[in-house]
């Protein structure tokens, strides 16, 4: 068990070591399916947990890893992406399979660690690799966007270093909770996602919706107890992203960036779930990160196709792709009806799970307007790109893009149909049936379509207004202030020598008083 | 009786001390290049002085081992001898590079230089 | 009495006696007396090498060499010793000096008096020699500033306007410095009767208690001396100019090497005062060391110049290895000395990438950079990952451990400082990584510039051919970077016993 375990995160980063050489998409494809088929071997441990102590030669560092429910359906859940966005991408350049490899294995590192300074470091590579991932398009935009991520990600990272290093305190916990919610994503710091997700190739974003920035959410979900905090301070954080990815998705034209946008919201089910601390609400939030990896890494490659054939990001500017790509229409539909919550799909299972944990009524009422406000973003995207009048006349796209789209869409109908598969490794069994559910799948699709319907009337869906107010303006607001800070500091100090013989006299009386004291 | 407790005070030490300061206070004001190297010197003669007159006891006479009993303190002076020596290729090589800086700016002012 | 100790600083010095003797105009054919002083300079780090390598395990398992020099008892006379601490620095020194040396060789084949750079290189080391390996204050003193004046020289050796007025101010006040140093070994001899560090501790014991003003005098003097030549935060001023003005390779052991003797210096001296001053001081140490870390990382934010971003991003590091002895416990001197091992090897790396780059671009600003080869942008892209803190590099595991320290400590304020800065500096390496990734950019404006007729900054450093021995030292630092961060262990057991053997 040992060594399936050591291979299945082995061979990803020897897989990337090979790359440099040569062949790599097929060494790409080779490793991450081993890696697969590895730790699907692993899935009957799931049952009893078995926590490893390894011993680096010559590094102090404290390998624990744990092998459980938790980390085997993280670990599945990223290398079944992972292989999805390989089989999807046509990149042959230099670094983008190494990159792709080296970041499933850290991520892979990440599942199975028990051990905060562990889980630091993977979280730190991770987030340097991501970051060379998503430039790697070397446009303007991207490298703008890689920036901002990297510093607020680094950010991040050095939040969970500083609430590792003050564990005993309950600042050090909020301060990994901060952490990791930078990772998720989540409300006061989610501007790096707008950015980062339409600047990067499609299959990295898929990667990054899917699986990088669950990782986050997996901090929290591993590491929490080991702080004795209480999670549920998450939970105005996470009603707060819901409503806001919600509400700016709406506002959008470009098709990556309402994808990006939905990435928030959804996330913010997630961790709604797991603040709420009850099995429904672990189960529910953990199947829902796992269904939201699914779909949302579907749609992004969905719409990776559409704008691979048409060269269009602008929803205004595609229609009428229906007839010409049938295929994608198909899959996107699949994604777009998951994650708006309806039955037979798998965003339907974990919604109502979720629904059921939550307690009061007003969250209840924000959970269903949240989902309406979903259900009307998607009904604009589907429409938009595949409905109404043709726009943009598109190309063929090839073979190795559809199929990962056909398996993603039929994990969407299995999970939805056959639950119980995520559901057994989180010990809940989903015991609601369609009848009780129907109230509230047609009220969400109802007062969705009024949105849009409302939107449609008002110009807001075809010309949307910008946003004055925004989070971005603040954390670049923070950049600016550190620039100006410095230049200003840099200025005032550069003198000449006898401003610093004066400082250095200066200083050595202020020390002498000092250091009688 | 005032002039003797001045004459007092007025040994190797305080000059050493007051000869530092001078320089140090020389270094924080002057606009010239070359004045800020003499005062780089002015500071380690005040060092040098401060030296000598710490290793000075009471009443000695000069240091020749077994002629003598009660003798000053033969290490600072000779410590001091080292000094001296390093402090002159110091200056040595600052003027060097004064001569150079004045070759290529034409100027010997602190402030002119810096911009 | 083992000879390997003073062999180890006599060897530098005749290898520098020996160079400068191929200085003198000679009917020799140029070529020729080329090889002579590489053969000179190889041989000279050779031996040094092998004297190093015979002192190893003999230091390393706990030994302790010690030297009188002309046989006259430590108490009048001059003691060297080699201990943990100092063969740790000494190694450090030797390998960064080594790898650089090859760097140079190519670097600065076109400056002339050639012989001129290579003697005051070997006249530098052994400066760096007897600081590191003498227990005498007065004799550290001459060999700071032996130290002092080849790096003048050194930084002069660029033989432009800039090179000699940066030198110059490195001078005025690297010569206040070491006046103040004199005053202080002055006063300490004066209140205590001896100048070897052995003996005058036992001193200094009653002096602290019976007269802590003078004490404290002393001490003041001490750390404004020695930080002025660390480059701590309001003493830094001559560092970016000289670190930026100098050439490439001199930059490298500047930053690398120079700063962390001095460095050494104040771990030596720090501890010195018994180990309640060192309490007492503690606070105010530390917080000069946050400073520097603070001061370093938001200056360096705005330079355009990318060896002046780095030099001032090695005032921020110093100000961490500052922290690390200004808080005093075991495991903070531990990550201070990582660091100051992780940094050398960093720093030079740095560098050196940054003069290749800017002979491949022809220019130092920032945006216009362009990549070379990929191999040096890796490099150079490990090497930032290193000082930003980033796993799994060498960077990460000395900040962290000080970090740790500082928490243990409850100096949690210092542990924010670091980590901040360390986010403050990932934005400023990135930016410069960034522009390896926007060529069509960067192409774009030099045709723009072309076009205008626009003379390139006049830059010392013209386009030169990139070889052999300009790469792989880079590479080997790079590989070491990567390899003390993934397997820190073989750091952390030197470092730990420098800790016991040498530190307080």
């Amino acid at each position: 068990m040992e060594l399936l375990l050591l291979l299945a995160v082995i061979v990803p980063a020897a897989g990337a070591v090979i790359t440099i050489f040569g062949m790599r998409k097929w060494v790409a494809l080779f490793c991450s399916g081993i890696s697969l088929g590895l730790l699907c071997m692993l899935v009957p441990q799931a049952a009893e947990p078995v926590e490893i102590t390894y011993q680096i030669q010559m590094n102090p560092l404290q390998v624990r890893v744990i092998v459980d429910a938790f980390s085997l359906l993280f670990a599945l859940l990223v290398s079944l992406l992972f292989l999805m966005a390989i089989i999807y991408s046509r990149r042959e350049s230099s670094s983008y399979y190494f990159l792709l490899l080296c970041n499933l294995a850290v991520l892979l590192g990440i599942a199975f660690s028990n051990e905060l300074l562990l889980f630091y470091v993977f979280l730190e590579m991770s987030a340097v690799i991501t970051y060379f991932l998503v430039i790697h398009k070397r446009t303007d935009e991207s490298i703008a966007a890689g920036f901002k991520y990297l510093v607020m990600n680094m950010g991040g990272a050095v939040f969970v270093l500083l609430g590792i290093l003050l564990k005993g305190d309950s600042l050090g916990a909020l301060l990994f909770i901060a952490g990791c919610l930078v990772k998720a994503g989540s409300f006061p710091v989610h501007v790096w996602l707008a950015d980062a997700h339409p600047a990067a190739p499609s299959a990295v974003s898929a990667l990054l919706s899917g699986a990088v920035v669950k990782t986050g959410v997996y901090g929290i979900l591993r590491f929490a107890p080991a702080f004795a905090v209480d999670v549920s301070v998450v939970i105005p954080l996470a009603l707060a992203s819901m409503l806001l990815g919600v509400f700016l998705a709406l506002l959008q034209t470009d098709v990556k960036r309402i994808l990006a946008y939905h990435t928030i919201s959804q996330v913010g089910f997630v961790l709604l779930g797991l603040g709420l601390q009850s099995t429904a609400g672990i189960s529910g939030g953990i199947l829902h990160m796992v269904n939201h990896g699914i779909f949302k890494a579907l749609l992004f490659l969905c719409m990776g196709c559409v704008i691979k054939a048409t060269g269009e990001r602008n929803l205004h500017h595609l229609g009428g792709l229906k007839s010409k790509m049938p295929l994608t229409a198909a899959a996107c539909l699949i994604g777009a009806l998951s994650i708006s919550g309806i039955p037979p799909f798998n965003g339907f299972v974990s919604k109502t799970i979720l629904f059921h944990g939550v307690e009061s009524d007003t969250v209840k009422m924000l959970f269903v307007i949240t989902c309406a406000g979903t259900v009307a973003s998607f009904i604009k995207l589907f429409r938009h790109t595949f409905l109404l009048n043709p726009g943009v006349l598109p190309k063929k796209i090839p073979a190795s893009m559809k199929l990962p789209l056909i398996i993603l869409s039929g994990f969407c109908i299995v999970l939805g149909v056959f639950p119980s598969i995520v559901l057994n490794f989180t010990g809940y069994s989903f015991e609601f049936q369609l009848t009780e559910c129907a109230t509230e799948i047609l009220v969400t699709v109802g007062l969705g379509s009024a949105i849009y319907w409302i939107g449609l009337k008002t110009g807001v869906i075809t010309n949307p207004p910008h946003l004055r107010v925004s989070i971005d303006r603040i954390f670049c607001g923070m950049g600016k202030i550190t620039d100006y800070s410095s230049s200003v500091l840099s200025n005032v100090l550069t003198q000449d020598i006898n401003y610093y013989a004066t400082y250095m006299v200066l200083f050595l009386v202020l020390l002498f008083f000092l250091f009688t004291l | 009786m005032n002039l003797d407790m001045l004459t007092n005070w007025v040994n190797s030490i305080t000059v050493g001390i007051v000869l530092l300061l001078i320089g140090v206070y020389g270094i924080m004001t002057q606009k010239n290049l070359i004045k800020i190297i003499l005062c780089i010197d002015i500071i380690f003669l005040g060092l040098i002085l401060f030296f000598v007159g710490s290793g000075y006891t009471e009443g000695g006479t000069i240091p020749l081992l077994g002629e003598y009993t009660l003798y000053v303190d033969p290490l600072p002076q000779t410590l001091m001898l080292t000094t001296v020596v390093v402090e002159l290729s110091v200056t040595a090589l600052a003027l060097a590079l004064v001569l150079k800086i004045y070759e290529t700016s034409k100027t010997l002012n602190v402030k002119e230089l810096e911009s | 009495m083992s000879h390997t100790v003073i062999l180890l600083v006599v060897t530098p010095l005749m290898t520098a006696f020996l160079l400068s003797m191929t200085a003198i105009p000679h009917k020799v054919a140029y070529t020729t007396l080329k090889r002579i002083r590489m053969l000179l300079s190889v041989s000279g780090f050779a031996g040094l090498c092998v004297l190093l390598g015979t002192a190893g395990p003999h230091v390393l398992s706990g030994e302790v060499l010690t030297y009188q020099l002309g046989g006259w008892s430590p108490f009048l006379g001059i003691a060297l010793r080699l201990d943990a601490l100092s063969f740790l620095m000494a190694t450090i020194a030797v390998l960064v000096s080594f790898l650089t040396m090859f760097y140079s060789f190519s670097y600065m084949e076109r400056m002339r008096g050639l012989g001129k750079y290579d003697t005051f290189y070997f006249l530098m080391m052994t400066g760096m020699m007897g600081v590191l390996l003498t227990r005498d204050f007065f004799n550290m003193y001459v060999f700071l500033e032996i130290l002092g004046l080849s790096v003048y020289i050194l930084i002069s050796s660029g033989e432009k306007k800039e090179n000699y007025k940066a030198s110059l101010k490195y001078l005025v006040l690297g010569s206040l410095a070491s006046g103040l140093f004199l005053l202080a070994v002055g006063i300490l001899y004066h209140v205590t009767g001896s100048l070897n560090m052995d003996y005058a501790a036992q001193g200094i014991q009653g002096i602290v208690e019976r007269n802590p003003s003078v004490a404290a005098l002393v001490f003041a003097l001490f750390v404004v001396s020695l930080g002025l030549k660390s480059g701590v935060v309001p003493l830094h001023f001559w560092l970016p100019d000289a670190h930026s003005m100098a050439p490439s390779p001199v930059s490298a052991l500047l930053s690398g090497i120079v700063l962390k003797i001095t460095v050494y210096c104040m771990i030596r001296v720090v501890p010195f005062f018994g180990p309640q001053f060192y309490q007492g001081v503690s606070p105010v140490i530390a917080s000069v060391g946050a400073a520097t870390v603070l001061g370093g990382t938001l200056l360096a934010l705005s330079q355009k110049n990318i060896k002046r971003m780095l030099a001032y991003s090695s005032v921020s590091q110093i100000g961490i290895i500052i922290t690390g002895i200004g808080i005093g416990t075991d495991i903070a001197l531990k990550g201070a000395l990582f660091h100051i091992l992780n940094h050398a090897l960093m720093k030079s790396g740095l560098f050196l990438c940054a003069g290749i780059m800017i002979h491949q671009s022809g220019t130092r600003d920032i945006p216009h950079l362009r990549m070379g080869t990929p191999g040096i942008a890796a490099s150079f892209v490990v090497f930032s990952l290193g000082v930003v803190g980033i796993p799994p590099l060498n960077g990460f595991v000395s900040k962290f451990i000080i970090c740790y320290g500082a928490v243990k400590a409850q100096y949690d304020g210092l542990a924010f400082v670091i980590l901040i800065a360390s986010l403050i500096s990932c934005s400023y390496y990135f930016r410069v990584v960034q522009t390896f990734f926007s060529r069509r950019q960067g192409e774009k404006k030099e045709k723009r510039r072309k076009k205008k007729g626009e003379k390139k900054e006049n830059d010392p450093e013209t386009p030169l051919q990139l070889s052999n021995w300009m790469r792989i030292p880079v590479y080997i630092l790079a590989v070491l970077c990567l390899l003390l961060g993934l397997f820190p262990s073989v750091g952390l057991k030197a470092v730990e016993l420098a800790v016991t053997v040498g530190g307080g």
